[in-house]
């Protein structure tokens, strides 16, 4: 650092001392292991070996293609459980094609696009209250998450803040969501369920741009086996979410 | 803080072995950086606590995820800062954090500093009231992390010239403000 002046070293012992107020302890053992829970149940993981492509993500396409086959034949993108949600897509509007070849490979961030990629998710405070048969609420929970999805419009950081209904072992849950990147930002609401103590879930989330996302649409679906990165596929479209 | 001279204190092996996956290598990283990124992150969430741990843990994970794709293993210290700068500053303008942590002037702790001996800091909490997350941040990485205006730009991504000419602005405005404080 170069030699400061006297205003420049006055204002850099006023920042110092300001930041002396700070707390920094922390369990480094703890935050290790709460960070790193994410990536050793992670799905980049298999067999104790990264792999380019998550697992999970190979697990679901390959299930969702026996499914596909097994049950539609010819027309696979016309029916409901389709993963990419058809409503938020027209052939006719888009310059890729419904039916890819799977995973796409990255794209160039522009357009409508077909992505996949993952979530990782830390929560930051579990949802509160008093859960009774007729009263099941928890409120206020949230979450930091990090994506990293083939497309860089989509691939940021933000936050999941949500609320669940307790149905037992199971959990209906909504909330907000906002993922921002350099670029812009996006925003939108969740529904899912959970269970598995909160480690495994599903999510459907609609996002509208803001940024250079102005005008966009991503639709996504987020579904987690384990703690910590969950598998993203959806679509990026410009216009507005579909209506139900 | 130390400037961010090449990192010799965090053994490589060490950054090696944590970008491999091994967890005892990654807390070693946590404990040995933590601190440095809860400072920085603080001056940047203009003293708030919750927001600063908050963008310091997402740092963490951002790290975690990424630390195999640091190409210099000797810059870890000042590319954990940057992340956690980075989270840092996504979180308050997220949550628009203007206002700062109060000090009670009113609770007189007879073992503290005499409270003129603060000044400075005062005076600095009242600046900070007025600039943005990404000023706060600038402010950050030169004064607490003692990054000068290239390494500032190497890490951010924007020219040296350009980091230089913010920086020599936003010194002006604070020169201004404390001196008319």
């Amino acid at each position: 650092m170069p030699e400061l002046d006297p205003f420049d070293a006055r204002l850099q012992a006023a920042v110092r001392a300001f930041a002396d107020r700070v707390d920094t302890r922390v369990d480094a053992a703890a935050m290790a292991e709460r960070t790193i829970g994410t990536r050793q149940t992670g799905i980049r993981a298999a067999l104790g070996r990264s792999v380019p492509v998550p697992v999970s993500l190979l697990l679901l396409l390959a299930l969702l293609l026996a499914m596909l086959i097994a049950s539609l034949g010819g027309a696979p993108w016309d029916r409901r459980f389709a993963v990419v949600p058809v409503a938020t897509a027209s052939p006719a509007s888009s310059d890729t094609p419904l039916r890819a070849a799977w995973p796409p490979p990255a794209t160039d961030g522009k357009g409508p696009e077909i992505v996949s990629g993952t979530e990782t998710i830390v929560i930051l405070a579990q949802p509160t209250g008093q859960t009774t048969a007729s009263q099941p609420s928890l409120h206020g929970g949230a979450a930091a998450v990090v994506t990293d999805i083939n497309d860089p419009r989509v691939t940021g950081s933000g936050t999941w803040r949500f609320d669940q209904e307790a149905h037992g072992a199971i959990a209906a849950e909504s909330g907000r969501y906002h993922l921002e990147n350099g670029d812009g930002a996006w925003d939108g609401t969740c529904r899912g369920g959970t269970w598995d103590a909160g480690a495994a879930s599903v999510r459907g989330c609609w996002l509208t741009g803001t940024g250079a996302y102005d005008g966009y649409t991503f639709v996504f679906n987020m579904t987690r086996t384990a703690l910590g990165s969950g598998a993203v596929e959806g679509v990026i479209y410009p216009g507005p979410p579909a209506g139900p | 803080m130390a400037g961010f001279a090449p990192d010799t204190t965090m053994a490589l092996t060490t950054v090696r072995q944590a970008a491999a996956g091994d967890a005892a290598s990654f807390a070693r990283i946590v404990a040995a950086y933590h601190a440095d990124l809860m400072r920085v992150a603080y001056v940047i969430a203009a003293g708030d606590q919750d927001t600063a741990a908050d963008a310091v843990q997402a740092a963490w994970l951002v790290a975690w995820r990424k630390l195999d794709s640091l190409r210099d293993p000797d810059r870890l210290k000042s590319w954990l800062v940057a992340v956690a700068a980075n989270e840092a500053r996504q979180l308050c303008r997220r949550k628009r954090v203007r206002t700062l942590a109060q000090i009670d002037l009113g609770m007189v702790d007879p073992g503290a500093p005499d409270p003129a001996d603060r000044a400075d800091a005062l005076d600095l909490e009242r600046a900070l009231r007025h600039l943005s997350a990404d000023e706060r941040s600038l402010l950050a990485l030169r004064y607490e992390a003692g990054l000068d205006s290239g390494e500032i730009g190497a890490l951010v991504g924007r020219p040296a010239a350009t980091v230089r000419w913010r920086l020599s602005r936003l010194i002006a405005r604070l020169r201004k403000e404390l001196r008319d404080a």
